[in-house]
């Protein structure tokens, strides 16, 4: 049987009396791209310093593809293409030397794909690094993340800084790594970028596990904020009766409520108000945590 | 430049070399070209004699000052040590906690690399850029002994030149070791500094009073100044002892950075 690409049991750090993650029960299957989806401070980047053996455990244990992360790390890091989610690169090298630098350290790279990947994502390997924006700076970081084309990539907040266009031959990179049956990590706070790219995913927050869902779960369940304005006075009765429909607020002629599910049997209930407008988005990260998972703080993973 | 972390420090090193090159040769001229009217003073040797015997003793052989190779022991090659250990513990410092204070560290530990051999080749960067200053000391004192119609012999001088190495070696080694135990290089690079300044006065406090020269077993800058190369031989043992306690130091950073946990 095949190891998992990442495997950790009650995997924990402390930071002195801070928590960065506790009891961390995951397991990522080979061939997937797995989300790593939380807020800022929630223990994500904790995880993947550990993962790599930057950090070191208070107690439990981390694997990947088979091997110990603290035991091994040398080998572990030959298997992993890394992009940190904090990191600055030699500001006096240009890009090439500096890819050229970091991709023989250890080992080496094939120089054909550092330039198709340098090409697919606009950056610039001539200039020197302290001269470009910071969305050119992670261009390069995700070069030297893919360059190695390692059976494992860890991505910690791969999109900052990207403008669309960009963003989307990285998504097509994340997909053809799939395709080619690597396995990510993309660790976000983007619920959008997570739903987009990923098969299954992980919530942490405050340093804990919250869920692991696979995307069609999570579509199954994906929760829209909802106002509504009509032309004629709502009843809130007719409303409260519809499946999906929570935290309903009506008032007058305007209605709030959370949808679970599809907009349809709304929509059907609003139309004899004559509806005059409708606003329908995603919930942020934390409202979608409150949506999801109300105020549970732990899950471990089945 | 290839994956090299050697090649790469010692490139980030070259402004810094090139300009401590400059100064040092700058200092090592002034005082060959100086020599002839040195040496020209009428009484000088008697004026030194006079000396108290601590100066006497820090001079060495007084009677040689009016030769280039004992002017130059006193006035170059005998300080030359402190002077690379201020070059050696200002990079040695930042060799780790620099990567750990720019936010370097990530992109390089996160690559198949021991760290133990980070370590050691960075302080191999940096040992290089300290023998390469000392080079151009000796270079230019050659070439400025040739102007003056002077000459020193050429086994001398190497010596000379390697003596001063091993001590100024060890303090980079630890302040070396200070960096990888800190995440900002100044605590390291202070404490180094303070080993030096200690050892210094240690020293001369040891050569002023009699009282004090059980004391020589402890002062590094004793083991330097154990030989007089540039005039007579090197004391191998010394020289030898210098060496190892650097390896033990670089040998204690490489466990220390290897066993290191990376948290900001």
């Amino acid at each position: 049987m095949t190891a998992p690409a990442i495997e950790t049991r009650d995997l924990t750090r402390f930071y002195g009396k801070h928590r960065g993650v506790e009891a961390l029960d995951l397991t990522v299957h080979g061939g997937e791209v797995f989300g790593f989806l939380g807020p800022n401070g929630a223990g994500k980047s904790t995880t993947i310093r550990l993962l790599l053996d930057l950090i070191r455990p208070t107690r439990g244990t981390a694997r990947v593809l088979g091997l110990d992360c603290q035991g091994q790390g040398l080998e572990v890091r030959r298997l992993v293409g890394y992009l940190p989610g904090e990191y600055r690169f030699y500001e006096n090298l240009d890009g090439r030397r500096m890819l050229e630098y970091l991709g023989h350290v250890g080992g080496q790279v094939d120089p054909a794909v550092v330039a198709s990947l340098a090409e697919r994502l606009g950056a610039d390997l001539q200039r020197p690094i302290r001269t470009l924006s910071h969305g050119n700076k992670q261009k390069l970081a995700i070069v030297q993340a893919f360059m190695h084309e390692t059976p494992l990539l860890i991505l910690d907040e791969p999109t900052t800084g990207l403008d669309p266009l960009v963003q989307q031959a990285f998504f097509a990179l994340v997909e053809e790594a799939r395709a080619a049956g690597r396995t990510v990590l993309l660790s976000s706070h983007n619920l959008g970028e997570v739903e987009r790219v990923c098969d299954r995913f992980a919530s942490v927050r405050q340093g804990r596990l919250v869920g692991v869902e696979t995307m069609a779960d999570l579509r199954d369940r994906a929760v829209r904020l909802v106002s509504l304005t009509a032309g004629r006075p709502l009843d809130a009765g007719v409303f409260a009766a519809l499946p999906g429909i929570d935290d309903l607020v009506v008032d007058g002629l305007t209605l709030h409520c959370t949808v679970q599910g599809p907009l349809q049997p709304l929509l059907a209930a609003a139309a004899p108000y004559e509806v005059v407008d409708i606003l329908s988005r995603e919930p942020n990260l934390e409202e979608f945590f409150l949506a999801l998972y109300g105020q549970r703080e732990v899950r471990h993973e089945g | 430049m290839k994956g090299s972390i050697y090649l790469k420090t010692l490139v980030d090193l070259r402004g810094s070399v090139i300009m401590w090159s400059l100064g040092i040769a700058f200092i090592g001229a002034v005082n060959v070209l100086f020599f002839p009217t040195i040496q020209q003073m009428e009484g000088l040797v008697a004026f030194l004699d006079s000396m108290p015997p601590v100066i006497k003793a820090m001079i060495g052989d007084v009677s040689a000052m009016v030769r280039l190779d004992g002017f130059l022991h006193v006035k170059l090659f005998d300080p030359l040590p402190l002077l690379l250990a201020i070059f050696g513990i200002s990079h040695g410092a930042s060799l780790l906690a620099g990567e750990l204070e720019h936010k370097h560290v990530d992109l390089l530990l996160a690559r198949p690399v021991h760290r133990w051999r980070v370590v050691l080749a960075k302080f191999l960067a940096v040992a290089t850029g300290v023998a390469i200053i000392a080079v151009a000391l000796a270079a230019t004192v050659v070439v400025c002994a040739r102007i003056i119609g002077d000459e020193l012999p050429w086994s001398h001088l190497v010596l000379g030149t390697l003596n001063a190495l091993p001590l100024s070696w060890l303090f980079t080694a630890l302040a070396l070791l200070g960096s990888s135990l800190v995440t900002q290089p100044r605590p390291a690079a202070f404490a180094a500094g303070a080993v030096v300044v200690a050892g210094y006065v240690l020293e001369t406090l040891r050569m002023m009073s009699p009282a004090l020269a059980g004391w020589r077993t402890v002062s590094l800058f004793a083991y330097q100044k154990a030989g007089y190369p540039l005039v007579g031989a090197p004391d191998i043992g010394a020289v030898g002892l210098l060496l190892a306690v650097t390896v033990v130091l670089v040998t204690a950073a490489c466990v220390s950075w290897e066993r290191r946990d990376l948290a900001a």
